[in-house]
């Protein structure tokens, strides 16, 4: 009866500890207040961003959003990537295509550079927007962090190029027009992946029997160029490029390595 | 923030929200594939000939068009991303339909089928490939084979291909498939005078022509140019019409008016005018519109989103089950979850309501809302809802979740993919359970509606239609016995001109339709007592005696095996029955028999088809099959087609030869403000005959237990939230 009582208690003291907990969230870039914030009770995206002072000239599109819960996820998504750019190196050297080989080599030291943030991506990370909408208010965790960066003036071409490019963003400019400026090689005759600064991926049709309209770029985005699929079929599976550019855009904006 | 900082704030906020609106427009844009549009006959496709492309799947379309001397009505249905079916109602405005004593100067009529079947969808270097034939199953008046290949080169798409039959009839070469068979040089003629039976003996045979063509995207978005080979040379068209073709080259420019409204307008044979109307919708994208006439969903404590204090059903207190006043809850469960509660039980720590849902369509929605009501009123001894699920009585299945993970849900502190870990489907009564409250059925049940049938294309009138007001009353003796009754009374009709009486060669079970439309104003058309039983576990039964349609009276039964958790059903259903007086009151007439089916329903998993087939006994005491396939979509929009093949079908049964039909459901839930558990039903049945007749009864037990296809709970979990 005792234990029982006191399990009872247990439970009661239990319930609310989530919520009532404080948890510790790390905001960088451009916030008035950088650094830890500890935050208690029932703390959501807008209690820390009106805790940092996020200023108003930070860059909304591009802020980012890491949680820990995510890095798991996203380490296996980079595991896989990581051997099957390497099978197809393997394979492009075995099939005597030095350059290729030598392509999906630098391609795969490029992506292990890049950390495992456990980036989520948000509808909107805009203070005034998340208060205004509580399904976009979303609770945090202890551990996550925000970045609110500046706005760049830059939009980058990366993947199966010569080598990758940082180019001026161009207002309204197809995706297109940025991989003309950017020389590729071996890249994937029908698609491009445009990863836009808020994390969102999307599939562009570029050839005649495909193209999609024209798609605008914000500042910050990055073009994924595809491997060729013709290439790479064997060594790596149908969806190796969707991973790909899914991988770069759980990287916050600034941070993928050129 | 100063006023300073806030100004400098919305003037960088809203460009960049623009461009983030921008951006998600033009990839919505990117992620869509062009549409294509429909030709005469209602196929996507040019003018005269179809092209290999397909609508996306769940389109359908209604496309009217004229060209001198045909006026075509099509319904397309896209149920798979490479099957298109077209079912068509074509008026000869240069020929009658029958005698003037008859059918007056109604033009001709003709029915007809169409499928297209994609072959392989297009590539880099490889066209989309379609087979196809037109009229299939009809009097073979515009029958016609094809295969088609298209190729799309930026804004304009190419296609080439061979037609044989009417669309082919030029034929610019000798049968291509002759060198496999001599059978295939010569195409008969119309062997099948009947129509209604698949012409199976012509099918690519004959000589052929070339077909294709080119859809341009003209830089304004709303306009395409169309340039056509036409393969038909109009000099042996159907009813012995002769016609000159002064070019063999079709144009027609199409303005889309709206996404969904085109409308063409082009020049054929060298010398005919050709307009085109097309109104087309997709379906299974078609999302509910907000539920402004339901009432909202009780607000629950401790969420960012309930005010502070709370109020309203927020602010009661918390009880534990055994001081929880469940009449006042059954009330409330009843009016904002849509359970009628027939009882309320614990087991354990888990709360179950048993009951009827009547309102929402999903079933994730009716556990989203009970939720939120127990979770007001219920202390924390309780950690799962469980919804028992009842129809008629029958328990069916259960859904249940749990109690902390859908208020974080609630709260947004889980995603979906969590939440769906936390809700279960399991069959029901699988434990032990304490009875906390029991409520008696409501005995008393009835409502007046207007009613609208029509019959179309028969030779006294294009449209024959009629409506009514009618009276609907349900008394239950217990949840598992009632009475229902249904009293019509006719506001306006022209059946004044309905004077044809099919012939048959079979006992007339259903041709009669003439005298029991027109001899009574006041008709009863259902008046029945009905019972059910759950059986055994996962076995249904159901029995029922009286006016069970508007032309038979008699007594039947079913027994239905549905497993839980299984894609599977069986069922088998015998009834005695006996013909009603053409009054359609109390009298019966002569004719009495006994039909029945064993049937077979099986959800394939693929692409959520289910097939449903039957074999037993028809009403003109006939034995054959029936198929029945259908496609469902997440949405709950079905797609279907069914055809009944037995032993008298063809010559004995006269014009349409077998019976079919297609149809489509739609619930009214996507339709209306106001949820709704009811759907609205397009069924197309081209002719109605004597042979393959079966009894319209009023209830069946696979629609009953419908709640046992899991798939709507779990493709819609995200409701419960709502």
């Amino acid at each position: 009866m005792k234990s029982a009582c006191l399990l009872g208690w247990l439970v009661c003291l239990c319930w609310p500890v989530h919520v009532m907990a404080a948890v510790s969230v790390t905001v960088s870039g451009d916030v008035e207040r950088p650094g830890m914030q500890t935050l208690g009770g029932n703390v959501r995206l807008a209690d820390v961003a009106a805790a940092a002072q996020v200023r108003p000239d930070a860059y909304m599109l591009g802020a980012s959003w890491t949680q820990r819960s995510r890095v798991m996820e996203q380490r296996r998504l980079q595991a896989g990537l990581l051997y099957e750019l390497g099978a197809v190196a393997d394979q492009a050297h075995r099939g005597g295509d030095a350059s290729f080989s030598a392509l999906s080599a630098s391609l795969r030291d490029w992506l292990q550079a890049m950390p495992v943030t456990g980036r989520r991506v948000a509808r909107t990370l805009d203070p005034g927007a998340m208060a205004a909408s509580s399904a976009d208010n979303l609770p945090v965790d202890d551990g996550d962090t925000l970045s609110y960066p500046r706005r760049p003036s830059t939009v980058r071409v990366v993947g199966a190029v010569n080598a990758p490019c940082e180019l001026p963003h161009v207002a309204l400019q197809d995706a297109r027009r940025y991989v003309e400026a950017c020389p590729t090689r071996f890249a994937d005759r029908d698609s491009l992946f445009v990863i836009q600064p808020d994390g969102q991926v999307f599939e562009l049709g570029i050839a005649l029997w495909n193209a999609s309209p024209p798609m605008a770029l914000a500042p910050g985005a990055i073009v994924y160029v595809p491997l060729d699929k013709r290439r790479t079929a064997g060594a790596a599976d149908a969806v190796f490029n969707r991973e790909m550019a899914d991988f770069i855009a759980t990287q916050p904006m600034g941070g993928v390595p050129p | 923030m100063s006023p300073h900082r806030a100004r400098s704030y919305g003037r960088i906020a809203l460009p960049a929200g623009l461009l983030l609106t921008q951006c998600i427009v033009c990839a919505l844009h990117a992620q869509e594939a062009p549409g294509y549009s429909r030709n005469d006959f209602g196929e996507v496709g040019l003018m005269q000939t179809p092209t290999a492309r397909m609508a996306d799947e769940g389109e359908l379309a209604f496309t009217a068009s004229r060209t001198y001397p045909y006026t075509h009505y099509n319904l397309s249905l896209q149920p798979l991303p490479w099957i298109e079916g077209t079912f068509r109602y074509s008026a000869v405005s240069n020929r009658l339909y029958g005698p003037v004593g008859l059918s007056g100067h109604q033009s001709y009529k003709d029915k007809s089928i169409d499928l297209k079947v994609r072959l392989w969808d297009e590539t880099r270097w490889r066209p989309a490939v379609a087979v196809g034939g037109r009229d299939i199953g009809g009097t073979g008046l515009f029958g016609s084979e094809y295969v088609v290949a298209s190729k799309r080169f930026g804004p304009v798409d190419l296609t080439a291909g061979l037609a044989w039959g009417n669309m082919g009839a030029r034929g610019d070469i000798k049968s291509p498939l002759g060198w496999a068979w001599s059978g295939f040089d010569h195409r008969a003629g119309n062997t099948n005078q009947q129509g209604g039976e698949f012409n199976t003996l012509r099918y690519f045979r004959g000589p052929a022509a070339f077909i294709g063509g080119i859809e341009y995207q003209t830089p304004l978005d709303k306009l395409r140019l169309k340039v056509e080979l036409d393969g038909n040379n109009y000099k042996h068209e159907g009813l012995g019409n002769r016609f000159k073709q002064r070019s063999p080259i079709n144009v027609a420019a199409l303005y889309r008016v709206n996404d969904n409204v085109d409308f063409s307008l082009g020049f054929e044979r060298g010398d005919k005018i050709m307009a085109t109307l097309t109104l087309h919708s997709n379906l299974s994208r078609h999302a509910e519109p907000r539920k402004t006439a339901d009432p909202p969903p009780e607000p629950v404590r401790g969420l960012a989103i309930t005010p502070d204090p709370p109020e309203g059903a927020a602010a009661l207190v918390r009880k534990p089950p055994e001081q929880v006043d469940w009449e006042a809850l059954s009330k409330a469960l009843e009016a904002n979850a849509g359970i009628d509660v027939s009882s309320i039980g614990r087991r354990g720590s888990e709360l179950v309501v048993h009951g009827e849902p009547r309102t929402y369509f999903y079933p994730s929605r009716t556990l989203g809302r009970t939720a939120r009501i127990l979770d007001n009123r219920v202390d924390e001894s309780i950690d799962w809802f469980t919804v028992g699920d009842e129809s008629y009585g029958m328990p069916v299945a259960e859904q249940s979740i749990h109690r902390p993970r859908f208020i974080d849900a609630l709260d947004h502190r889980i995603d979906m993919q969590e939440l769906r870990r936390s809700a279960e489907q399991n069959p029901p009564g699988q434990q032990q359970e304490e009875v906390l409250f029991t409520k008696p059925p409501k005995r008393f049940d009835g409502g007046v509606s207007l009613g609208y049938q029509q019959s179309l294309g028969g030779p006294n009138a294009f449209v024959l239609y009629q409506f009514s007001l009618n009276g609907n009353a349900t008394y239950r003796f217990n949840r598992n016995l009632w009475w229902d009754g249904t009293l019509s009374v006719n506001l306006l009709n022209n059946y004044d001109k309905f004077t044809y009486t099919a012939p048959s060669l079979l006992p007339r079970v259903r041709t009669n339709i003439r005298q029991y439309l027109t001899t009574s104003d006041v008709t009863m058309p259902n008046f029945q007592l009905t019972g059910t039983k759950v059986l055994a576990p996962d076995v249904f039964g159901m029995a029922y005696g009286g006016m069970l349609e508007s032309m038979y009276a008699g007594v039947g039964g079913e027994v239905l095996y549905r497993p839980y958790g299984e894609r599977w059903a069986f069922g088998v259903d015998v009834n005695w029955v006996r013909q009603r007086g053409f009054r359609q009151d109390f009298a019966l007439r002569g004719y009495k028999t006994v039909v029945g089916n064993a049937t077979l329903y099986l959800n394939t998993g693929f692409h959520d088809v289910t097939l449903a087939a039957s074999v037993g006994r028809y009403l003109a005491k006939d034995y054959g099959v029936t198929l029945d396939l259908s496609r469902e979509f997440a949405n709950g929009v079905r797609m279907g087609a069914y055809a009944t093949l037995t032993n008298k079908s063809g010559s004995q049964t006269g014009e349409g030869s077998f019976d079919k039909g297609i149809y489509f459901s739609i619930p009214f839930d996507l339709l209306l403000p106001r949820s709704s558990r009811a759907r609205a039903n397009f069924m197309w049945q081209p002719l109605l005959r004597d042979g393959g007749a079966r009894l319209n009864r009023r209830y069946s037990l696979y629609d009953m237990t419908s709640d046992r296809d899991s798939d709507l709970f779990e493709k819609n979990l995200e409701k419960s939230l709502d």
